[in-house]
Parts: C-alpha cells; structure tokens; sequence
C-alpha cells in the first residue's frame, strides 16, 4: 500500500468517523485524569473486557484517546487546587496554582488546555511521519544516557532551592533517600522498609503524591476563606470569558515553548521505561534554563504552564512507538495496550507497518483526531472549572480529602497506601508551614529510584568501572548540555549583574 | 524575665518547626543506613551517599541554628509550625478527623464513612446550615458510589450500605 498524502488524508477521515468512540472515551479520560490515583493504565486494565471484546481497531481507538486525555486531565486540579492529577502534572503545579491564587485560573487552563492539545497534536503527526527514526532513539539510549537524562529532572531541585538553597537541598535528598526504600534492583534485599511488606516495591508513587500534595494542601487550606488571595477573589469575581482569550493570547505568545518542550517530551516518552514525569520535570527545568526571565517562573508564569503541560503530552505518542516499532511497551498503559493487540493476533515490529498500516497509521491518526476533539470539548469548560477556587474551602478541604485518599487507595488496593498518604500529608504540610518545598521532596521520590536503577545497571554491565559513565559519546553530549545547563543560569545572572553595573557607572 | 527581655524574646523568630523536617531525614537515613548494614555494596552505595550527603547538610543546618541562637536573632519555639494559632486546634482535629476516616473504613465501608467524613469535617470548618450538611454527604457518597464501586470496581472496603445495595441489586 502507498503511504502518501492520500493515504494520510483517507485515514484522516476514516478516524473522524470513529469519532463515537473518541468524544466519551476524551471526555472520560480528562475526567479520570483530574482524579488523583486514577491514571490511564489501571482504568485501561478495569475496561480491558471492552476492548478485548470489541473490534481492535475500535478498542485501540478508545484506548489512545482515554490514554491522551488523562494526560491533559491530569493539569486541571493541579491547577485549581494544587493537586496534581498525574504524575506527570506534579511539575504544572509550581506555576499553575500561584496563577488560580492570583484570580487567574481561567487563563492558566487555557494555557494548559493549549499546550497539551497542540503539543500532543504536534508530536503525534511527527510521530506518524518519523516512526523509523524514531524507533532507533531507543537503542542509542542505554543506562548511562538514561541516567543523565533523569539528572537534567534531578536538577530541578536545585531550581526550586533557589530561595532557600540549604532547605531546598534537605527536601530533595529527604525525597532521594525515601525513594530509595524498597528492594534493591540486583539482590531484591528491603531496605529501610520498617518490615511492611507493602513498602518491598519501594514508595508508591501516588500515595506519596496525593500525601505531599493533595492531602497537604488541605490541611493549610482549611486555614483560609478561600485558597485565593484577596486580590484574587476580586479578580476571580470579575472574570468573564475575556480571560479565556487573555489565556489564549499567552499560549500562542510562547508557541514556540509549546514546540520545543513537547519535542522534549517525545523523545523522553520514545525511550522504554521514561515516563512522563520525568518529561515534565525535564522540560520544566529546560525552560527556566532558556528563558529570558527565569526569576518569574514559580510565581505564576505562563511558561512554567506551559513547559510540563506539552512535555507530559509529547510523552503520549512517544511511548506508543516502541511498542509498534519493536514490540516493546515503553511504560504501563503501552503494555495494557499489547494485551489487546497480542489478544487479537496484531503482529507487532515493522510487520505491523507492512502488514496493517491502516490499524498501525491509524493509532496516531486517533491520537491526533482525539486531540482536535479536545478543542470544543474542554476549553469552553475553562471559566466553568475556574470557578472552583472562588469555593469555600470550609466545602472544599472535606472534598478533597475524602476523594484524594480513595486515589491513594486505587492503584495497589492496600488499605496500608491511605495510611501512607496520610502520612505523606502530614510530611507535606510540615514542609510546606516550614518553607521546605513539597515538589523538590517527590522529585526526590519519583526519580530516586530510576536514577539508582539505570546506574546499577550500567555499573553491573561493565563489571563495577564507574567511568563507564563516560563511555558513550550520546552520553558525553548530554552531560556536556547537563554542565551548560546547571551553568548557564549563573552565568546569565553574572551578566546581568554585569551589564547593570555599566549602566549604574555610565 | 523583665519586660524588655520578654518583648525581644516575642519578637525573635521560632525556628523550633524548621528542624523537624531535617531531623526526621537524618533519622530515617540513620535507620536506612543500619537497614543495609549487611547487604552487598550495589544495594547500600546509593542509601548510604543520600544519607551521608542528609547529615552533612542538616549538620550545617543545625550549626547554623545554633549561631543564631547564640546571637539572639532566633528562638526554638515552633512557631512556624503553630501559626495561626486560633486555628491550631482546628487543624488538629481535622488531621486527626482524616485518621479516623481511614481508622472506621474497613468496618463501616467506604459510602458511608465518605459521609460521615463529609458531615464531621464540614461542621468542624464552620458549616452550620443543615441543607448543605445533608446534601453534600449524601450526594458526594452515591456519586462516589457509583464511581469508584460501580463504575470503576475498585475494591473499596464494604459496610452496611455496600452490603444493602449489593443485596438490593
């Protein structure tokens, strides 16, 4: 078959007609998604007799666009309330939600909406037209560069330490050494476990999220009116749907954040066992590194919005192509995703391409039809979901913490993952009456045990030579850019200074 | 204490709650660190660096306290922690309201401790009226009902209404 512009275009029309799977499966996905714990894989795994009992192509279809739309579901209570629905929104949470305190939660949606819509829709056309090529990134990534690409993440912390550098540190390594709890990746030996069983696997990630963040948040919120500012309520009051276009306006100002970091997030999301989270932490990074003004990011800046958002939807189509090229699911939705392709006797690698380009093309053209349903569907909804800050949090807080600990319930199903948000909570809201940052503490937890797993793995390939580190020129590269990159803030601020100087003496 | 010296004392800043977070970090990375004790070299390098790199840190952290403390400029009062203090008791309550929730779901399932939750933790904030302390309980339980029990089938501790429902349907 020629796989030409008719082609794309014929397939282009074919998945708009399954446009009754794509709209409940979207709008289920972003509803899933802003529930914390609730994330695409685990309501993939509960619809698995779906789509194992429907048609492949159908059952793809929903999947893909319920997987897409959790990713941009995942930013609204991240947003609104500080509670990251995902993982891979935990980042959104450092801009988005001083914008809702500021009365402008209509216009960090919007931003969020916009960045995670063409971000998605950007990567998952070039995800179409580069597969090949795409598929080799996999192999050039090896436990080395793998570990470098999570400290480009780890540095984050340093970021975030800006204001107070010896707190911001204690909250990141107190996040590292939790997340190195658990059983050690080559001898399967528990550490630091206390003797829960429950803990063997190390820290799940959801509960230590909703802990840290959604239950924390509670707690301080409980000792306000409202979670906005006074200024913000006033604001709030006044919005109409002009702060839509005002949110709009923002986004299309910084499109070329949105290209950039949602490329960042594609190439992430094409290496097996990257995720998201990491994407967003990355791109967030990235930004603050490049932007002209990285003293505003923290306190309510479009870019820092912006950034995660593209990033974490760049990773939807990214992850999918490892399991189509090579057969390899590159995170876990990708691998509920192979149940049913396996199930219906798909064959996977480049065969699928020559044998079932229609179903294999196909994919990402839901992917991308799914991200144009988006549109109408969820940004009109933005000044309705904004309204949610201006709730009293006498309502809010009680809401919040009965939904959040049924989330940290959800994806292990121990009863011991609610006492562990809990305990997390209360971690949190010390850290955060305290000024210690909650994000940096589950950077620490989330790529902690990554970072330890693809070191021990590269150390363990080359018989225990640390300086295997140094061994890849892929690998050089990306710590050349790692030293730029922790470098070039200083090196603009000591400019900076520099050029302030000149013109006080001038 | 005269006056003066009680006025100076209020005045300096409580970094008491400050140290609770790092000592908590370099406690657990001390029961870390005895937790490995005996295990290969792969499995303790990466635990005993973060926990090295915490103890150094919080050894600055605590050495810069004490200077402060010495010069007069802090307290170890745990004010951070406690303010406000009107809504000291409050928060409390309410963490130890969140405990309790967790504490009664196995015996009285998930609905209806969701509604008790809702009812006790809304009267506790100041909610007053009746109607939205009815309303919001129930409605946030059959939603949550449905969504989580039905919906998604997630295996929720069941209690009475579980049971009733389940026997109804």
């Amino acid at each position: 078959m020629d796989v030409g512009f008719d082609f794309f275009w014929q397939l282009f029309g074919h998945s708009l007609s399954l446009s009754w799977v794509i709209i409940p499966a979207v709008i289920f996905g972003i509803v899933v998604g802003a529930i914390p714990g609730f994330a695409a894989h685990n309501t993939i795994i509960i619809l698995l007799p779906f789509t194992l009992a429907v048609d492949v192509e159908i059952g793809m279809t929903f999947m893909i666009a319920l997987y897409a739309a959790t990713h941009l579901g995942g930013g609204i209570p991240a947003i609104l309330v500080n509670i990251p629905g995902t993982g891979g929104a935990a980042a959104t949470t450092l801009d988005g939600y001083p914008m809702a305190q500021q009365g402008r939660a209509q216009q960090a949606l919007v931003l969020c909406f916009f960045a995670s819509v063409f971000g998605g829709l950007l990567t998952s056309i070039i995800t179409m037209f580069a597969m090949p090529y795409l598929a080799r990134v996999g192999y050039y990534m090896h436990s080395v560069e793998m570990v470098v690409v999570m400290l480009f993440g780890l540095t984050l912390i340093a970021v975030i330490a800006a204001q107070d550098t010896l707190k911001g540190l204690i909250a990141g390594f107190f996040g590292l050494i939790l997340g190195a709890m658990g059983a050690d990746h080559i001898y399967a030996a528990p550490r630091g476990t206390f003797d829960f069983l429950e803990l063997f696997d190390g820290v799940p990630l959801i509960p230590a999220l909703i802990g840290l963040f959604a239950l924390s948040e509670a707690f301080v919120m409980i000792e306000q009116e409202t979670i906005l500012s006074r200024a913000g309520v006033a604001r709030m009051k006044q919005a109409t749907w002009a702060d839509a276009f005002d949110g709009l306006r923002m986004a299309m100002k910084h499109w070329w954040e949105v290209i950039w970091t949602s490329i960042v997030g594609l190439v992430i999301g094409v290496t097996p066992g990257a995720g998201a989270s990491i994407a967003a932490f990355v791109a967030y990074q990235q930004s603050r590194v490049f932007s002209k003004t990285p003293e505003k990011y923290g306190t309510g800046h479009p870019a820092g919005v912006i950034a995660p958002e593209a990033a974490n939807n760049g990773v939807t189509s990214g992850t999918l192509v490892p399991l189509l090229a090579l057969g390899i699911p590159g995170g876990s939705t990708a691998a509920v995703m192979l149940i049913v392709l396996q199930y219906h006797g798909v064959p996977m690698g480049p065969r699928l391409f020559i044998e079932s380009p229609l179903l294999a093309y196909g994919i990402f053209m839901s992917m991308v039809v799914a991200y144009i349903f988006m549109i109408p569907l969820i940004v009109p909804m933005a000044r309705y979901m904004a309204r949610v800050t201006l709730v009293p949090t006498k309502f809010l807080a009680p809401l919040i913490t009965t939904f959040v600990i049924v989330g940290a319930f959800a994806p292990r199903e121990y009863l011991f993952d609610m006492w562990l948000a809990l305990a997390f909570g209360v971690i949190g809201y010390i850290a955060r009456k305290t000024g210690y940052h909650v994000a940096a503490i589950l950077i620490g937890v989330i790529l902690g045990p990554l970072v330890e797993q693809s070191f021990l793995r590269a150390l363990r390939i080359s018989g225990g030579d640390p300086l295997v580190m140094f061994s890849s020129t892929l690998g050089n590269i990306l710590w050349a850019l790692l030293v730029i990159s922790i470098v070039l803030p200083y090196f603009n601020t000591w400019r900076k200074s520099r050029q302030h100087g000149r013109a006080r003496e001038a | 204490m005269d006056d003066d010296q009680e006025q100076t004392h209020r005045h300096r800043k409580g970094v008491g709650a400050d140290l609770i977070l790092p000592l908590m970090a370099a406690g657990y990375a001390a029961y870390y660190v005895y937790s490995v004790n005996d295990f290969p070299w792969e499995a303790q390098m990466n635990g005993t660096f973060i926990a090295v790199a915490i103890w150094l840190l919080v050894s600055v952290m605590l050495v810069r306290t004490a200077l402060k403390l010495r010069r007069g400029e802090v307290t170890l009062r745990a004010t951070g922690l406690s303010k406000p203090q009107s809504k000291l008791l409050l928060r409390i309550t309410y963490i130890g309201l969140t405990a309790l929730n967790i504490f009664l779901m196995p015996w009285l399932g998930f609905t209806l401790t969701v509604m008790l939750f809702l009812l006790s933790g809304m009267w506790l904030l100041g909610v007053r009226e009746v109607k939205p302390l009815v309303i919001i309980p129930l409605a946030a339980g059959s939603v949550g009902y449905l969504l989580f029990v039905v919906a998604l089938d997630t295996r929720l501790p069941f209690g009475p209404v579980e049971w009733l429902l389940q026997w109804l349907f």
